[in-house]
């Protein structure tokens, strides 16, 4: 364990320290207070507290949550970064233009999606400014919505619609959100219905799906909204959220992009 | 230590069963180590403080989940609470008790790092120690004399496991060119 010129001290103190104390008179009262303490029936008090536990699972699952934590983190900034990047232009965002995304509520949501930090902001531009903003859900195919993004096809990617709710009333979700959001992400927080279109939510989900698949093997919540996308009312998909932002990250998202 | 913590941790399972002489077993494994961490502390009123230190861990004894290793962390955990409310009480800092100067004079003509070792005597070790920056003083202790791993050395001290690695070396780095100075003294 010690090497070089440490190691001599190191079994040197060990040695001296530890060589062979009897306390007789210590260990009597030790035992003296166990066997009283068994007696009160302490020994039966079994609420394990965390600073009690030190089993050796638990022992690695904290230092290994310690570095997945950090991973986590990295990895959500990076790809913070990308979406960053992708808002800004510096790099293509992979949906395309603003109308294949924001058009069809959603039209497909692309598959893709989970693995581009692209913000869906790009998207959108257009098909928003067409649609009114506000509740519907889906622009295109339903006026009032309440159909659950899994009816309207776009989401398609799979998300099973799991969470019709967020769709629903208080969102106002342009296109069909969740459906898309949910599509593209991979093991993303079930929540993106607050998104916008498929294409950006799914962009943002993918974003943060990503990010949340890439740290939730850390054991974290990854990514940026801490794996809750609230259903909130937001049109504009914020893309990938940096980290800091909650979930929906629309807020900035969104000024910009409309 | 590390060949005992199986043992160890036979013995404290059965003493939380209620086995009083598991649990002698498992003081006498155990208390050297902690003992020497806790005068490390807070020198001459070590045994009073490792005592209390005793009926804490007699008390949560159904509590504690874990192995020998986690064991000794555990009880490592509890002393130093301990033995740092002790010096609270006393306000006074961990590396008050001065360092008397003969104390850490080795015995002349010990060239020879082994011979060093033999003529250290409890007191020198620890005084030695004591002479360390607290966080030095800590890790080396916790580390070779009660036999944690660095992990767990980490825990104890809440801060992290970097960091306590660097303060290990450093304490024996220094205790070495200390020992090197006391051998060549004549």
């Amino acid at each position: 364990m010690w090497r070089g010129e440490i190691a001599v001290p190191a079994a040197l103190l060990a040695a001296a320290v530890r060589g062979g104390e009897v306390d007789p008179v210590g260990e009597e009262r030790a035992v003296a207070a166990f066997r009283a303490a068994r007696d009160e029936g302490a020994l039966a008090v079994r609420g394990t507290r965390r600073r009690d536990d030190w089993r050796p699972a638990r022992e690695r699952r904290r230092r290994r949550s310690l570095r997945a934590a950090a991973m986590g983190l990295a990895a959500t900034v990076l790809l913070g970064g990308v979406a960053v990047a992708a808002q800004s232009g510096a790099i293509r965002s992979p949906f395309g233009g603003g109308n294949g995304g924001g058009d069809g509520g959603g039209a497909v949501p692309k598959p893709g999606v989970s693995t581009a930090a692209t913000p869906s902001r790009a998207v959108p531009a257009a098909p928003l400014a067409e649609r009114p903003r506000g509740k519907q859900h889906r622009p295109t195919a339903r006026p009032t919505h309440s159909v659950r993004p899994s009816d309207t096809g776009t989401k398609t990617v799979g998300r099973p619609e799991g969470k019709p709710t967020p769709n629903t009333p208080n969102t106002p979700k342009q296109g069909p959100k969740s459906g898309g959001r949910k599509a593209g992400t991979a093991g993303g927080s079930g929540a993106p219905g607050a998104k916008r279109g498929a294409e950006p939510g799914a962009g943002g989900n993918s974003g943060t799906g990503a990010g949340g698949g890439a740290a939730t093997g850390a054991g974290t919540g990854g990514h940026a909204g801490t794996g809750r996308m609230t259903p909130g009312p937001k049109t504009g998909n914020a893309g990938m959220n940096p980290p800091h932002t909650n979930g929906n990250g629309d807020g900035k998202a969104e000024a910009t992009a409309r | 230590m590390g060949a005992y913590d199986a043992e160890l941790g036979a013995a404290v399972e059965r003493a939380q069963q209620g086995d009083e002489d598991a649990f002698a077993r498992a003081y006498r494994l155990v208390h050297p180590g902690l003992l020497g961490y806790v005068r490390g502390l807070v020198g001459d009123d070590a045994e009073d403080v490792a005592a209390e230190a005793w009926l804490e861990i007699a008390r949560d004894l159904g509590r504690f989940r874990g192995d020998g290793a986690g064991f000794r962390g555990w009880t490592a955990t509890i002393a130093r609470h301990r033995a740092l409310d002790h010096l609270r009480r006393q306000k006074r800092s961990p590396r008050t008790s001065l360092i008397e100067q003969d104390v850490l004079d080795l015995p002349g003509g010990q060239d020879t790092a082994a011979a060093a070792l033999e003529s250290l005597s409890t007191e020198q070790a620890l005084a030695m120690i004591r002479g360390l920056p607290r966080e030095q003083a800590e890790a080396v202790l916790l580390r070779v004399v009660v036999g944690l791993d660095g992990p767990a050395t980490a825990r104890v001290l809440g801060k992290r496991p970097g960091a306590v690695r660097s303060a290990a070396h450093r304490g024996l780095r220094k205790l070495a060119g200390r020992l090197a100075q006391g051998g060549a003294r004549g």
